[in-house]
């Protein structure tokens, strides 16, 4: 059974068409709803930290966490 | 390693004449896809370009389809230049003399807004404008960031700032 869609940001509760949207295709909503509570600033902080893990995933400097089921 | 911040707050503090376009500007609009380069919409005067060359000439800029030749102020090597694609010791800057969608730099800076950070004000291609320019590229990726730019844009027209 399918996930009922997230009710978009918190302090909205609106959900619109274009966050159903976004949502249907795959786009992480709470990571989004994090994104806007911050300002811009901290927005490109956080993105240089997740470019930084990229590339040292890339690089092979440090290895992604293994799976156990 | 990228530093795309330190690279932008470069262009900051030397008083170069850009826009922030592409995917970072995505992200400073609240994005959360992960960009690899820094683009701005910039005018190529010399006195803009001298600007550019002086926030990146101890990074070792080279020209990133041709990475045998460095980024100099060399008049034959700058006559006509529409578009910089420079590699340099902090990632990769694209300086751009037109956004396909909206036009060129005095275009591009119509459609901005000035954001407040650290290192001083930067101007930053408006929402609405970044995802004209998106739906413009036509590309998968591009689309992708168009998806999450208007669930922004959305949200944004049901909260708008609260004024203080």
């Amino acid at each position: 059974m399918p996930h009922p869609p997230s009710t978009g940001p918190a302090q909205t509760r609106t959900v619109t068409s274009a966050w159903r949207e976004a949502e249907a295709a795959g786009v992480d909503m709470s990571l989004l709803e994090h994104s806007l509570r911050l300002t811009m600033w901290e927005r490109l902080v956080e993105h240089q930290a997740a470019l930084d893990l990229v590339e040292a995933l890339q690089s092979g400097k440090i290895e992604p966490p293994c799976r156990t089921y | 390693m990228s530093n795309l911040l330190a690279l932008l707050e470069r262009l900051g503090k030397q008083e170069v004449e850009f826009v922030l376009v592409g995917g970072f500007a995505a992200v400073v609009h609240g994005s959360t896809m992960v960009t690899r380069d820094v683009d701005v919409c910039c005018r190529f005067t010399e006195e803009n370009l001298r600007k550019l060359h002086a926030a990146v000439a101890d990074l070792h800029p080279v020209h990133r389809m041709r990475p045998d030749l460095p980024f100099t102020l060399a008049p034959e090597a700058v006559a006509g230049l529409k578009n910089l694609y420079l590699l340099t010791d902090l990632g990769v800057l694209d300086c751009l003399g037109e956004v396909k969608g909206v036009g060129d730099f005095g275009e591009v800076s119509k459609h901005s807004i000035a954001g407040q950070f650290p290192f001083g004000k930067c101007l930053v291609i408006d929402l609405p404008t970044l995802i004209l320019a998106k739906e413009a590229m036509r590309r998968e990726k591009d689309l992708q960031a168009v998806r999450q730019l208007r669930a922004i844009q959305e949200h944004r027209q049901a909260n708008p700032p609260r004024k203080n």
